[in-house]
């Protein structure tokens, strides 16, 4: 369904040049869920943002349907932007709207009216449960419930893809596991292609089929959770999933330097992760 | 004279709100299509153009270093051009307008560049057109910080329009000055000046009354 050729990314800031990816090969198939793991800075975020052109290919081409979109142009790209939903860490609702607002935005630009789209956003909040909801303004919402109403909208005009970045990395565990199950869900009863990029390997097990391993802008390794699980081939896939021996180590390490006060937490939680 | 001077003082008043709204109002129709030029066509920006925002932001800089009081003289010929006269709170609308229409701009950029870009980028994802993520996203969620905006600039205004009676504006400034300052009046400056002060906090009060009831984010 979703196919990357020979895709790279490059910046240019200065001097320097930034290859955030490199020489991407990839299938995603229909219906399937689709996990993305790598450390920070690997390039998960950069890829999948290259789904729906919101990063141009310096390199490469990007296939949905067999149907070549590297060079499509803006009113194509709307259209074809309309058929993959996306969803954030931080959510990213409109403040100034409540949640029916939200919701319906999407169908409002699709040019959807007015009586069909309340319709449409009431089936939604039934979807992911927040009937009660409709009037509540986004400050007004826990994480959990501003991430139901970003699947709302997100799902709003039937998407076939749903893209996940870190969607679940600002909610408590328990928040983490509903929201699961609720993508495993609109992924088992609307049939809808799943891409999560997610540092949590908890994340990984509990819902994925396929999970593709990144670092440094390169795919390592693709397989099912179950192989790449079991029998990670990548240092960085080890790195990722094995517990024990040397990754201990750098585990103390750091620690150590934590409690210094030093700039190392976010490395730390990556290991831990 | 006790009646005539309340009298002279309710026409500064009725003046000095006629210059100030009328102008807020003309230098944001003209202020708020610059500040969303300058805003989209910045670097960040939906609509990237490094030569309309060089252009824009220049100009707006220059008019904005101008000091007023040179502007208001410099505008004159202008002033006659449009208005007829020279003299009165009409002719001061204009030099009033052009000073205030930049600064307007740049406070409209600035309350367009607080919206979370994580929010444009979603409405980018779910496949708005350029002109959708400006008119139902951008400035929709800028609006309590435009209002903020529009509290200051109306106060601005009001100050430049009381510097106007140096050259024959009217309204409160023009008491101010023709009685308090050429006259020796200073009860009568004393009290234009209280006028002036309690208008702004007026507006300024009402203003951010408003605005903390409409903005969603803080309930
Ligand atoms: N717009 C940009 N300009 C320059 N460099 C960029 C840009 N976007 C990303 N990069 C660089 O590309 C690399 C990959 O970034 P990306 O955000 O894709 O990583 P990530 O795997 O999503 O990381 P994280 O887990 O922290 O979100 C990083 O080195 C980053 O600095
Ligand atoms: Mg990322």
């Amino acid at each position: 369904m979703i196919r990357f050729e020979n895709v790279s990314k490059k910046y240019i800031s200065g001097k320097n040049e930034v290859v955030a990816v490199d020489n991407v090969n990839l299938e995603i198939g229909k219906g399937e869920i689709f996990g993305i793991i790598g450390f920070s800075g690997a390039g998960k975020s950069t890829l999948v943002r290259h789904i729906n052109l919101l990063e141009h290919p310096t390199e490469g081409n990007i296939y949905f349907d067999n149907v070549n979109l590297t060079n499509a142009g803006e009113k194509e790209l709307r259209k074809y932007r309309q058929r993959i939903g996306m969803i954030f860490q931080q959510f990213n609702l409109l403040a100034q709207r409540n949640v029916v607002g939200n919701i319906a935005y999407p169908l409002e630009i699709a040019g959807i009216k007015k009586k069909d789209r309340l319709k449409r956003v009431d089936e939604l909040l039934q979807l992911v449960g927040l009937e009660d909801k409709k009037k509540a303004y986004p400050s007004q919402l826990s994480g959990g419930q501003k991430q139901r109403v970003a699947i709302a909208r997100a799902l709003a005009t039937n998407p076939d893809v749903l893209l996940c970045d870190e969607a679940t990395s600002a909610l408590d565990p328990i928040t983490t596991r509903s929201i699961l199950s609720l993508l495993k869900e609109i992924n088992e009863k609307l049939g809808v292609t799943i891409v999560i990029i997610t540092h949590e390997m908890k994340v990984v097990e509990q819902i994925c089929d396929k999970v593709a391993v990144m670092s440094g802008g390169v795919i390592e390794e693709t397989g099912t959770v179950k192989e790449v699980f079991l029998k990670p081939k990548s240092l960085t896939a080890r790195r990722l999933i094995l517990p024990d021996d040397n990754i201990n180590i750098h585990l103390n390490e750091n620690e150590m330097f934590s409690e210094k006060g030093g700039d190392v937490n976010g490395k730390g939680n990556d290991r831990t992760a | 004279m006790e009646k005539a001077m309340i009298e002279l003082l309710k026409n500064g008043v009725d003046e000095t709100l006629y210059m100030t709204l009328v102008s807020t109002l003309i230098a944001y129709v003209i202020g708020v299509p610059l500040g969303v030029i300058l805003f989209v066509t910045d670097i960040k920006g939906i609509c990237k153009n490094r030569i309309i925002n060089f252009f824009t932001g220049a100009i707006i800089n220059l008019i904005r270093s101008v000091p007023f009081l040179i502007l208001l003289v410099a505008l004159l010929p202008l002033t006659r051009i449009i208005v007829g006269t020279t003299i009165g709170a009409d002719a001061t609308i204009v030099p009033l307008v052009v000073a205030a229409a930049p600064f307007v701009a740049r406070m409209v950029e600035s309350s367009l560049k607080e919206v979370d870009s994580g929010v444009i980028e979603a409405a980018k994802a779910m496949g708005s057109s350029k002109l959708q993520i400006i008119t139902k996203v951008i400035i929709p969620e800028a609006k309590p910080s435009l209002l903020i905006g529009a509290t200051i600039a109306i106060s601005t205004i009001l100050g430049y329009s009381a510097m106007a009676g140096f050259v024959g504006g009217g309204g409160l400034g023009a008491i101010a000055i023709n009685y308090g300052y050429y006259r020796y009046k200073t009860d009568v400056m004393l009290i234009t000046v209280a006028f002036l002060v309690l208008i702004v906090q007026l507006f300024q009060e009402a203003g951010l009354k408003f605005v903390n009831r409409i903005d969603k984010r803080l309930r």
